[in-house]
């Protein structure tokens, strides 16, 4: 502020002088041809007639404001419209200012003068001058208008350098509101955006994304904790209970047995569901944590076919495969396994006897899809939208015991690698869709 | 047969101590990295079963210590770490089987006795058999009693796993990591299937059966049922 008000001092003093200094060469310059022009009578006609000339240029309008005087050894007034000599000490070819005495209707009034004085042969001297009274109320305007516009200028500028630093304090003050209140836990709130495009707002659009990201890695994480507190929570229960049971019931080596064998079969089901937890966790956490690399999608496909084949030919089912395409995209190949291994595992788990699987592997330009398609019962077309939401959160159709976890490790590994998962008719039954992006 | 067993745990330490003694092996047990790489320096052991996560040393360092002596004894390695590709940082390192916490103790014992055997039969073989089932590795054919056995490259290839390692217990896991480079465990036991119908074709017909089925455990070529 004060920086900025000491340049614009600095500006208006430097119009202020070069203009005082443009009006005094201006009348200076007019003087000095007034006088050029009169040495040239008083050469040509001597000092009567420069008297004369003189006289003759006074008798005219001399609104101009021509000033003449001159005078004889003596002092004595020869010609010109002053009455005195004035009383400024001045040698020859020097610049004087005076006042001179201008009759005006209400009387007299001192105007500022400024004359040159020279010195004729015949020990005459000569004064020609200007009234600069004009000039002088002119540089009085032009000061005042210069120190009005410094004051205008500095109160403009104050009252908007206030107005800026509400803004921005304002807006500061909005975002540290909001962070405290996303420090507090609520991750839903967002910094606001102006939509003006400013420093603020692509401040407050980069912190919103990393919200938005936040947001949905929070909501992940708490499901996957939900979904690991329900998936524990049953075998764990049952395994309780069983040894519960057999505390209380008279003591038999097969009862025992019998126990121990239960004990086992449910940590064996705890254990599958830790290591599927764990792969989910690991494809969840995202491409930092898991090495990626070329893998051939349709290898993996025929691997996991090669796997599920006896099983599906067990359940009465065909299980088909097209996967002869040479398909490449950056990918972990463990973690694509396990996920196409679920969805044929769900596949032939809910497809009824007689009925058809098929794996295939496809690409088109940029997008490989993997698809299983089989001929079971499908998934209504209203509910696919909300399965697909429950995908993403981890809690994919628990109605059937097992297949929960299995559909959300698809989803997470679909989502690792930035590709779409599709549910579909396959009329009858349901359509799976795995879109990639290939790899070159 | 010597094992030395790194692990600071010291309830697993006693459980995994007790459990292969019983199985008729000898256990050393070193509770922190160093003294665990000095015991395996300075003494000899068939088989290493290190914990990867150590106070001093960890245990990638212990192997990758060893390794750069030359010495190659087989380790497997105990890890609870959750990460899939920890698995290769820990056979990178020099390690030779992986197994994540929590693991069974059944499949710990038949992976503590894969690594055993292996270390003895490094020269590579054209022939592998048991009793009277023969399986020649360059013309890929299978007989029993001299009697020509079809079967398809899977299973021709868990076969000759379990071949490789005949008499002992293999578990489904161990097959899903050497017949099809799996390490997950999928939804349905897929494995039984496969066993099933190489059985049909490998005993059926013949008077003893070799493939059995350990309960709780896995599988096992074996003459006695």
């Amino acid at each position: 502020m004060a920086a900025f008000a000491a340049s614009a001092g600095v500006l208006l003093l430097f119009i202020h002088d070069a203009t005082v200094a443009f009006i005094d060469r201006e009348t200076n310059a007019t003087i000095e041809a007034d006088y050029r022009g009169l040495a040239e009578q008083y050469a040509r006609l001597g000092l009567s007639g420069l008297a004369r000339v003189i006289s003759e240029r006074l008798s005219g309008d001399t609104q101009t404001g021509e000033l003449y005087l001159l005078i004889d050894l003596y002092h004595r007034p020869v010609a010109g419209n002053l009455a005195l000599w004035p009383t400024v000490d001045s040698n020859a070819d020097e610049w004087i200012q005076f006042g001179v005495e201008i009759p005006e209707a209400s009387g007299s009034v001192m105007h500022a003068a400024r004359a040159k004085v020279f010195d004729l042969a015949d020990s005459h001297r000569l004064l020609v001058g200007r009234d600069i009274e004009d000039r002088v109320d002119f540089q009085g305007t032009l000061t005042v208008f210069l120190v009005a516009s410094l004051a205008i200028f500095v109160v403009l500028s104050g009252i908007g350098g206030i107005l800026t630093g509400r803004n921005i304090l304002g807006r500061v003050d909005a975002i540290a509101h909001t962070t405290h209140s996303i420090i507090r836990g609520d991750l839903s709130q967002r910094l606001p955006v102006q939509g003006i495009g400013d420093e603020f707002d692509r401040v407050a659009e980069s912190v919103n994304q990393m919200l938005n990201q936040l947001e949905r890695l929070s909501t992940g994480m708490r499901t996957v904790i939900d979904s690991v507190a329900h998936d524990l929570r049953g075998p764990i229960t049952r395994l309780r209970s069983h040894v519960e049971l057999t505390f209380s019931n008279p003591p038999s080596v097969e009862s025992y047995r019998q126990a121990l064998d239960t004990a086992l079969t449910e940590t064996e089901r705890l254990h599958h569901t830790v290591n599927t937890l764990l792969h989910i966790a690991q494809a969840e956490s995202g491409t930092l944590a898991v090495e990626m690399e070329r893998v051939d999608l349709s290898a993996v496909a025929r691997n996991v076919a090669d796997l599920y084949q006896p099983l599906a030919e067990e359940r009465g089912l065909r299980l088909s495969m097209d996967a002869t395409a040479d398909v490449h995209i950056l990918g972990h190949r463990e973690l694509l396994s396990h996920a196409v291994a679920n969805l044929i595992d769900n596949a032939i788990k809910y497809t009824p006897q007689g009925g058809a699987i098929g794996l295939t592997v496809s690409a088109a330009g940029p997008r490989a899809t993997v698809t299983v398609a089989d001929t079971g019962p499908g998934v209504a077309a209203e509910d696919r939208e909300r399965v697909l939401q429950r995908f993403v959160r981890l809690e994919a159709s628990r109605t059937t015991a097992g297949s929960g976890l299995g559909l959300s490790l698809v989803a997470a590994v679909a989502q690792l690698h930035e590709a779409e998962l599709r549910l579909g008719d396959n009329a009858p039954g349901l359509r799976v869709e795995v879109i990639f992006r290939t790899a070159a | 047969m010597r094992i030395l067993l790194i692990e600071d745990d010291r309830d697993t330490a006693a459980y995994l101590t007790k459990g292969l003694r019983e199985g008729g092996y000898t256990i050393e047990h070193a509770s922190e990295g160093r003294d665990g790489l000095f015991l395996a320096t300075s003494e000899d052991f068939d088989l290493l079963i290190v914990d990867r996560m150590l106070p001093g040393l960890n245990g990638l360092a212990v192997i990758e210590a060893l390794r750069a002596q030359g010495n190659k004894v087989p380790v497997l390695i105990l890890s609870a770490l959750a990460q899939i590709d920890d698995r290769v940082r820990g056979l990178r390192a020099g390690g030779d089987d992986y197994m994540t916490k929590p693991y069974a103790f059944s499949e710990l014992l038949a992976r503590v006795e894969a690594l055993l055997r292996r270390g003895h039969s490094a020269a590579p073989t054209t022939k592998l058999g048991f009793a009277d089932l023969e399986m020649d590795l360059l013309t890929r054919t299978v007989t029993r009693a001299d009697r020509r056995i079809d079967l398809q490259p899977r299973e021709f290839r868990l076969l000759e796993y379990l071949l490789r390692h005949a008499g002992q217990v293999v578990t489904r896991t161990m097959l899903l990591d050497g017949v099809w480079d799996y390490h997950f465990d999928p939804q349905t036991n897929v494995i039984d299937v496969h066993i099933s119908r190489l059985r049909q074709k490998i005993d059926k017909g013949f008077a003893t059966p070799l493939l059995h089925t350990i309960r709780g455990a896995g599988y096992s070529l074996r003459e006695d049922a």
